[in-house]
């Protein structure tokens, strides 16, 4: 045995570096790592706190409440359910969910990086900040109760600056009642936590069509097409909806009569390329940034995408998968001009004395179009819903596209999106009635035209 | 106990400014102390190590003169320590009076001596039964003892050490 | 005898030592008054005990004046940091741990005469020592019981024990006995490849039963008594490149260490499931800020297994950063002590025992602290002297008890290799 005492000290000294780097590396976590963790919802720590602080409450752009506080310390929602998927629920068992959690606190007024002041403020007796939401709480509430019945989600926001004015989600949940109902709503087999506005993917179906609609008119093929009522591509043939023959159309008249077989020979000549660089602009296939989670649509997402499959998306079907929001978005974006706007569900934060400490500001997202082809489009869409019937309403141009994707449950997926009045949208939608077994047409079109004469009619 | 219970929640956990109970108070205060107390500690410890240091460099704590065993203690049979610090005057031997009282049967009551003489050390045999050596050499008259001279009683052995610098 | 120890180095001993003293009355004063609801007899006779019983050990301890007696202070106060805390957690688990510290007290001193007493013994039995702790690992395969999702206890009679913490102890005789015998090794054919090998399969049937932990910590041992006293350089090398291929292969074989790996890399996504142990114990190390919430005031019952596999994360939380870094100073100090005594230690065997012991608390105290952290995965190590758990505390208290023998044995010189 070689008995060098150089190589045991060799030893101790790496040991003393290692131990010795480690009390540094606590001192950095503290200074630096500690608060930024601190404020997270997970961290059981902050609910103590909670029950000397008074929880801020939620606003809608009017400035009338949505919750209420209770016991000088936590809110309740005023309706739990409406709202279950926007302000979400706070649970000490169970964590919190929507704003509840992403501004956890900022309602708290917990100040983040200051463990002193945060001290102060509990011998003090904190009070936390409001959140006004962008939304409506009218249309809130009336869109809730056209979903009844249905599960699925709607989603309506203002094109021209991104704001949301109300976003539905059903089957929904007692946000006020989560403790007691947890286990119940965790095995409901329609998983009602889960926020199908922002969160559920569906199969598009028609509704796609007006993303390829802007790719063909980007693109420089003919726009010119002699309907047969069925098209073959690569030995797979596609039908029309009811198997209806159209003779010769052009872009117009496919979205109109919402004519399979045009779009599918039509994305074919556009292409690949062309139809994702499209999709992309659009957000698909991106995470949209928003302050509730999202989940990211999938278009067009293989480069090695085989003739049929590029046929099947080209009109809303294939491995296809978008969310209400995204298609909201989309459909708001031609209404303005071309320009997606950033979604935003915060309007502004206001301190315990009323001081606005935050205001949102509008944000562009995309640009998806030139706004020559938007105005085109929007024409066409005009058309399309006159044509239709469904959403049509007396004094107010109304763009939009109803759509029936097939998916696997068998029960098709009843779409409608589209914005009013066309000329200068206040509005845009998105509805999609989740397996509802009719059109677009029959289902989710009502539903719109509804909401437009709610918001838009006198 | 309830009472006791009661008694002390009175005392600590009522509350005395806003939320502040008298138990918070000695909490924080507390909290202080014990950090300044473990890192005393552990201060304490480093700089008793860091003399240590400076003395393990060399063969041991001693100062002054000492025996060091040689033998292995496994083989014996006996008691024996690692060090027998020397004065100026030893008697080695099995007896209770000696100074370096080793209790081997081999050994007789007053067995050797070491002395010093004029700064000098010096070993002797006392007309023991078995007999004194040194550096193998049979010991009957004082000789002169020399930093790392081995000095063997029958089954004991011990290296003679002056206990200055590497000695 | 006269005492040879320096006056103001005497001084210094005996006012570190009353440091632990003053440690604990002011501490049981606090958690007596937080766990006033168990406020019993019992409880006072918990404080007692753990007061005397330091007291005494400590005493009986300097009676030994060559020995190193800072080892046993320092255990001692890692041992009334970790206590207190786990009292104040839970007062069932508070006695339950100062009753492993009596028997941990007790065996450190049986350890030491035992090894006084049959010194020239364990020197040659090389075999002895390998067939033992692969006994005790081949026993928890057949007996053991699935426990926090390793199978890794056995129970006699009531008492549960982890035969994977003791074997750390045959384990260091093992390599003792190894590279102090080295002509008799190197006399058989492949001889030196005898202990890696050894190493090895006790390291697999680690893996079998999941305590990779312990694997760690005995690889660690390994490597560091390789560096220090192997002869033939390539074998530190060879044992560098399996131990590499060891991990990259158990990586891509054993899911279990995959999902610790990801769980270590990114645990915010999963803090409801797989992240939760070491996303609560950051939030709690966080919440201390740098000298604690104070005892009793702050929530380390938030952090799961908080009395014995994140007990350093409640002390952090209750103590602070600072005390923190004062754990880590002591343990610094304590296996520095180790590392000095084998250096001073001539005799061959006790001097590799010296340094396997010392390595063993070091890799303990790292791999635990890096792991709740979040700089290395989480291994189900526990810190030695402070985790409440019968075999870690017991088995550290042994493994000290020899390191003390070893340091009292500093002076022998030796008389063969």
């Amino acid at each position: 045995m070689k008995n060098n005492p150089k190589r045991i000290l060799v030893l101790l000294y790496a040991i003393t570096a290692i131990f010795l780097a480690m009390c540094l590396y606590l001192v950095y976590f503290q200074l630096f790592t500690a608060p930024k963790i601190i404020g997270n919802p997970y961290n059981r720590r902050n609910y103590v706190d909670e029950t000397l602080i008074r929880r801020g409450n939620f606003y809608d752009m009017y400035g009338r409440a949505l919750t209420h506080t209770i016991d000088d310390a936590g809110h309740l929602l005023d309706n739990p359910r409406s709202y279950a998927h926007i302000i979400g629920y706070n649970s000490e068992e169970y964590g919190k969910s929507g704003m509840e959690r992403t501004y956890n606190s900022t309602l708290l007024g917990l100040s983040q990086d200051d463990l002193f002041g945060k001290f102060k403020d509990i011998v003090q007796g904190q009070v936390g900040n409001d959140i006004y939401l962008t939304v409506d709480d009218d249309l809130q509430l009336y869109c809730y109760d056209l979903l009844e019945g249905h599960k699925g989600a709607i989603v309506v926001l203002d094109p021209s600056t991104g704001a949301i004015r109300a976003m539905v989600s059903r089957p929904s949940f007692n946000a006020n009642e989560i403790n007691a109902l947890w286990e119940e709503i965790i095995e409901d087999e329609d998983a009602p936590l889960l926020n199908r506005a922002s969160q559920g993917l569906y199969t598009p179906g028609s509704v796609m069509k007006v993303i390829t609609a802007v790719a063909i008119m980007e693109s420089d093929i003919d726009q010119n097409y002699h309907d047969t009522g069925e098209q073959t591509i690569d030995g797979y043939t596609y039908f029309n909806y009811l198997e209806a023959v159209h003779g010769d159309i052009d872009l117009q008249d496919a979205l109109v009569h919402s004519v399979n077989t045009y779009f599918t020979k039509k994305s074919t000549e556009v292409g690949y390329a062309l139809l994702r660089e499209v999709a992309d602009r659009f957000y698909f296939n991106s995470a949209i940034p928003f302050e509730l989670v999202t989940s990211i649509s999938e278009a067009y997402t293989k480069p090695d995408m085989s003739e049929n499959e590029i046929a099947a998306a080209g009109f809303g079907q294939g491995d296809t998968l978008v969310t209400p929001l995204n298609m909201a978005l989309a459909i708001g974006a031609i209404g303005n001009d071309g320009v997606m706007m950033r979604p935003n569900i915060l309007q502004e934060i206001r301190s315990p004395r009323g001081v606005a400490t935050f205001t949102s500001v509008p944000q562009m997202l995309s640009r998806v179009t030139s706004p020559s082809l938007a105005a085109r489009l929007t024409v066409d869409l005009v058309e399309t819903v006159n044509t239709g019937g469904a959403a049509t309403l007396s004094g107010v141009h109304v763009a939009g596209k109803t759509g029936s994707a097939e998916n696997i449950s068998g029960y098709s997926h009843a779409w409608f999106v589209g914005f009013a009045p066309a000329e200068r949208p206040e509005l845009a939608l998105a509805i999609v009635l989740e397996e509802e077994g009719q059109t677009g047409a029959a289902a989710a079109a009502p539903l719109a035209r509804r909401i437009f004469q709610y918001m838009l009619s006198e | 106990m309830d009472k006791l219970l009661q008694i002390i929640e009175k005392i600590f956990y009522t509350n005395l400014i806003g939320e502040i109970n008298l138990y918070m108070v000695f909490a924080n205060v507390f909290k202080y102390l014990f950090v300044i107390i473990v890192l005393y500690f552990v201060y304490t410890i480093t700089r008793m190590i860091y003399l240590d240091i400076g003395q393990l460099r060399g063969t041991g704590f001693r100062r002054g003169p000492y025996l060091q065993l040689i033998t292995r203690r496994e083989t014996l049979r006996f008691h024996v320590q690692n060090i027998y610090p020397l004065k100026n005057d030893n008697i080695i031997g099995r007896g209770r009076s000696a100074d370096v009282q080793i209790s081997s049967p081999f050994l007789s009551k007053e067995h050797a001596h070491i002395f010093k003489e004029g700064g000098i050390y010096y070993l002797e045999d006392l007309h023991s039964a078995n007999g004194t050596y040194l550096n193998g050499e049979p010991v009957g008259e004082p000789v002169i003892l020399y930093p790392k001279d081995i000095v063997s009683l029958v089954d004991v052995e011990f290296i003679f050490m002056s206990g200055e610098g590497d000695g | 005898m006269d005492r040879f120890i320096q006056s103001p180095m005497k001084q210094r001993l005996i006012s570190a030592r009353w440091m632990t003293l003053l440690f604990q009355l002011l501490s049981l004063s606090l958690v007596l008054i937080y766990q006033r609801e168990t406020l019993t007899p019992r409880s006072l006779g918990f404080s007692g005990l753990l007061i005397v019983l330091t007291l005494l050990s400590q005493f009986l301890v300097n009676l030994f004046h060559q020995a190193d007696s800072y080892l046993l202070m320092i255990a001692n106060m890692l041992f009334s940091i970790g206590v207190i805390l786990i009292y104040r957690l839970s007062s069932y688990y508070g006695y339950r741990q100062l009753i492993f510290y009596t028997l941990g007290i007790a065996l450190f001193f049986v350890a030491y005469f035992l090894l006084e007493g049959t010194a020239g013994f364990w020197v040659k039995k090389i075999c002895f020592y390998f067939f033992g702790a692969a006994a005790l690992l081949v026993l928890t395969l057949l007996f053991g019981f699935v426990s926090g999702g390793a199978k890794n206890w056995i129970e006699i009679g009531g008492f549960s024990f982890q035969p994977s913490e003791i074997a750390k102890v045959p384990f260091c005789f093992l390599i003792a006995g190894f590279y102090s015998n080295r002509e008799r090794v190197r006399k058989r054919k492949g001889g030196k490849y005898f202990l890696m090998a050894m190493t090895y399969i006790l390291i697999a049937l680690f893996f079998l039963q999941r305590e990779l932990g312990t694997a760690m910590v005995f690889m660690a041992i390994l490597f560091s008594a390789q560096v220090a006293f192997e002869e033939d350089k390539k074998l530190i090398f060879l044992n560098v490149a399996l131990a590499v291929i060891g991990m990259v292969a158990a990586y891509y074989l054993f899911g279990h260490i995959r999902t610790r790996v990801d769980i270590w890399i990114d645990p915010w996504v999963d803090m409801d499931g797989r992240g939760y142990q070491i996303t609560q114990s950051l939030f709690g190390i966080a919440a201390g800020g740098f000298f604690g919430t104070g005892l009793g005031l702050g929530h380390p019952q938030y952090i799961p297994l908080a009395y014995s596999d994140f007990i350093f994360s409640a002390i952090a939380e209750e103590m602070g950063t600072f005390m923190g870094i004062a754990v880590i100073m002591l343990y610094l100090i304590l296996v520095y002590r180790g590392m000095k005594i084998s250096l001073a230690q001539p005799h061959a065997f006790y001097k590799v025992l010296a340094l396997c012991i010392s390595i063993s608390f070091a890799a303990q105290a790292l791999i635990m602290i890096g792991g709740v952290l979040k700089l290395i995965p989480l291994t189900g190590i526990t810190l030695p002297f402070m985790a409440h758990g019968g075999s870690s505390l017991v088995t550290s208290f042994v493994l000290l008890g020899i390191l003390f023998y070893c340091s009292n044995a500093a002076l022998e010189v030796p008389r063969e290799e």
